[in-house]
């Protein structure tokens, strides 16, 4: 684009404007005999050959059958800036060009009194020499979206999925860390996907042609790991027949991704600690020092802090590890995350199985989103596979992970709870309340019905900011606010209940256990806690199980006056 | 899974009595950034207004139901009825002007 592409469109309010060919100007005009009808008068050659002609083919032609199948959103927004007279400032759209190649293009647009044709102008013999025209700037921005995509993490960064801002932050610190040589600790709960943020890291780094090794520390044995991470010579021990390469040796001029490094036995820290400060190593049973140069990036899924603190991890080790820190979040802190996530999961499984548009229903996803996810995305993979391979149908219904919840609720007492689900369903008001049959005009395209509602009575928690499905949040009425916002992508804006331990209050706990009539377990489900959480919550707050229970019984004493309820 | 999504954009506009205010976004754009937090401010100006943030990515098939084609848009319900429809980035006065002349605010 030339200097002239920088200037603004002319002033409408000036009389007879003869406008530059301006490199990113698109003119066009009514027809004379038909004024609804828009002509472009002028279009960059650029933008003709998105459509697969030159600009003399296109100018002087209507602008539906030019544009119409190719840019919608251009001619839409020419016609009503036309129309209406208000300009249109910024208008990102996207689409394919004739060549199917994918576009993007800012549109800034605003109609002119008294515009003068050209002598040369190809629309000259039916338009008016002076009248009203739309001026739209058109810049190409395909590059510049493609590359803050990429950045931004619209849905892909390096095979990772997620465009919640907890992601953005991930693939923004991947960026920035990843052409260092310095080490990084990823942190995160399993199944977060650790591993792939090292993988990312490494492709972003000048070592990327080089190899990328990874060691899981919880797998090697004590005995096994300094001959594994450093190799060994033959005969160093009973059994070495041959001399090995370590790990520390494949991995040179690449990068080493020590997984759990949690889990590291001592004397293998001194040592590592000992090659990544000398950036030597010796083998096991072996005389000689060897150069290796090996960017080292760790995991853990523990805090390492608290392991320095426990004299389990050296802090020595600790600092010269944790130079950049990545944390990878877990599924629940990212619920904007699961829609591109189980479609994903959807398309992949759809090709190994050979079927086709496999969906989840609105409830079943509602229902995932509802869940703790202590698995993480691991496990959501896993459970999608399971429900998917069991369903015939193409259209997957909350129902389908029934026995999934059912075992997750054994298996993790306080994230759900079958009990707590079929008591809320049986108490749960309708959060949405149908409007009245003919209120509303319908939409273009609509029969004036609305939504099929199916399933268990579906909608968001509009109404009254009460999941309707408050399994693993449960909803505490005192705290609820009527949300103001609603994210339709990132799921509703929570607002009722927290899981952060230090907002389970004394007063907050007393009540779950009141409502629970003492029992520990359902308490914790109630506040949407696990219960090892609430224990820890407990002992902070100094509390005894058995002052609780004692205000479980007082409540249900008054609410169960011939004592006859649970506990007695 | 977009059937998913428009019926649950569609639900959730039609079960807000008042008005419902659809921010279609591009997050990588600066201009939608700006709308959000204008649509954001001009929410505040009434107590029944609820604002749905959604991404073209996402939503862009269910806008166009509306000749919405682009980012940032904002479109404007009232009873489940569209009332406005703005395309690219606006000023909060003109935002105001647009909801004022449709009789919204």
């Amino acid at each position: 684009m030339n200097d002239d592409s920088k200037a603004r469109i002319p002033n409408g309010g000036a009389r007879h404007q003869i406008v530059p060919s301006f490199s990113d100007l698109i003119v066009l005009v009514p027809a004379r005999d038909e004024e609804q009808t828009l002509l472009v008068h002028q279009a960059p050659t650029w933008v003709a050959h998105w459509l697969g002609r030159t600009p003399a083919e296109i100018e002087g032609r209507p602008l539906r059958e030019v544009f119409g199948s190719v840019m919608d959103g251009l001619t839409t927004v020419a016609e009503d800036v036309f129309r209406e007279g208000l300009p249109v400032d910024e208008y990102a759209i996207e689409f394919e060009d004739r060549a199917g190649a994918p576009r993007a293009a800012l549109l800034s647009a605003q109609r002119v009194p008294e515009y003068r044709l050209g002598p040369t102008s190809r629309a000259r013999e039916r338009v008016a020499e002076v009248g009203p025209a739309v001026l739209v700037r058109i810049q190409d921005i395909t590059e510049t979206m493609q590359a803050r995509r990429r950045l931004q993490g619209i849905g892909v960064y390096h095979g990772i999925l997620g465009r919640s801002r907890a992601m953005l932050q991930v693939f923004y610190k991947i960026e920035v860390y990843g052409p260092t040589d310095a080490p990084v600790v990823i942190s995160g709960e399993t199944g977060t996907g650790k591993e792939l943020v090292a993988r990312a890291l490494h492709e972003r780094s000048p070592r990327r042609a080089m190899p990328f090794v990874a060691v899981n520390c919880t797998a090697l044995s004590e005995d096994l790991f300094e001959s594994e991470l450093f190799g060994h010579e033959k005969g160093a021990f009973t059994g070495a027949v041959r001399s090995h390469k370590g790990r520390f040796e494949r991995a040179d001029k690449g990068t080493l991704f020590l997984d759990e490094i949690g889990d590291m036995p001592p004397r293998t820290q001194a040592k590592l600690l000992r090659a990544l400060e000398l950036g030597t190593i010796e083998r096991v049973g072996g005389e000689v020092e060897q150069p290796v140069n090996v960017r080292v990036l760790a995991a853990t899924n523990i805090s390492l802090e608290q392991a320095v603190a426990q004299r389990q991890f050296r802090a020595d080790l600790y600092h010269r590890l944790s130079v950049f820190r990545i944390h990878a979040p877990p599924l629940r802190d990212r619920p904007g995350d699961l829609p591109l996530l189980v479609d994903h999961y959807l398309e992949m499984l759809n090709r190994r199985y050979g079927r086709e548009g496999v969906r989840l229903t609105h409830d079943a996803m509602r229902l995932l989103g509802e869940y703790h996810w202590p698995g993480n995305v691991r496990e959501l993979r896993n459970v999608l596979e399971r429900v998917y391979v069991e369903t015939r149908a193409n259209v997957i219904g909350a129902n389908a992970f029934t026995e999934w919840i059912r075992e997750r609720d054994y298996l993790s007492a306080g994230s759900w709870n079958i009990e707590q689900l079929e008591h809320r369903r049986a108490w749960a008001p309708p959060l949405i309340t149908p409007l009245p049959p003919g209120v509303g005009a319908p939409r273009d395209g609509e029969t004036g019905e609305g939504p099929t509602r199916t399933g268990e009575g579906g909608g968001w928690p509009i109404a009254d900011g009460t999941p309707r499905f408050p399994l693993a949040r449960p909803a505490m009425p005192a705290a609820i606010e009527p949300p103001r916002t609603i994210d339709a992508v990132y799921s509703v804006v929570p607002g009722s209940v927290s899981r952060k331990p230090r907002e389970l209050t004394e007063e907050r706990i007393r009540r779950a256990f009141a409502q629970a009539g003492a029992n520990a377990t359902k308490a914790a489900a109630i506040l949407g806690v696990h219960k090892a959480t609430l224990y820890r919550r407990l002992k902070a707050l100094g509390l005894t199980r058995e002052a609780l229970e004692g205000v479980g019984r007082e409540a249900e004493g008054a609410t169960d006056p011939a004592g006859t309820g649970p506990g007695r | 899974m977009n059937e998913a999504v428009h019926e649950e954009i569609e639900e959730l506009i039609r079960a807000r009595p008042g008005l419902v205010m659809v921010q279609l976004t591009e997050p990588c754009l600066e201009s939608s950034q700006q709308m959000e937090q204008i649509v954001g401010e001009i929410a505040k100006w009434r107590a029944d207004c609820a604002v749905i943030h959604a991404t073209f990515a996402l939503h862009g098939e269910w806008a166009r139901r509306d000749r919405v084609y682009g980012s940032p848009s904002t479109l404007v319900f009232s009873g489940g009825r569209l009332c406005v429809c703005v395309r690219g980035r606006v000023g909060p006065s003109r935002l105001r002007e647009t909801l004022a002349r449709a009789g919204l605010v």
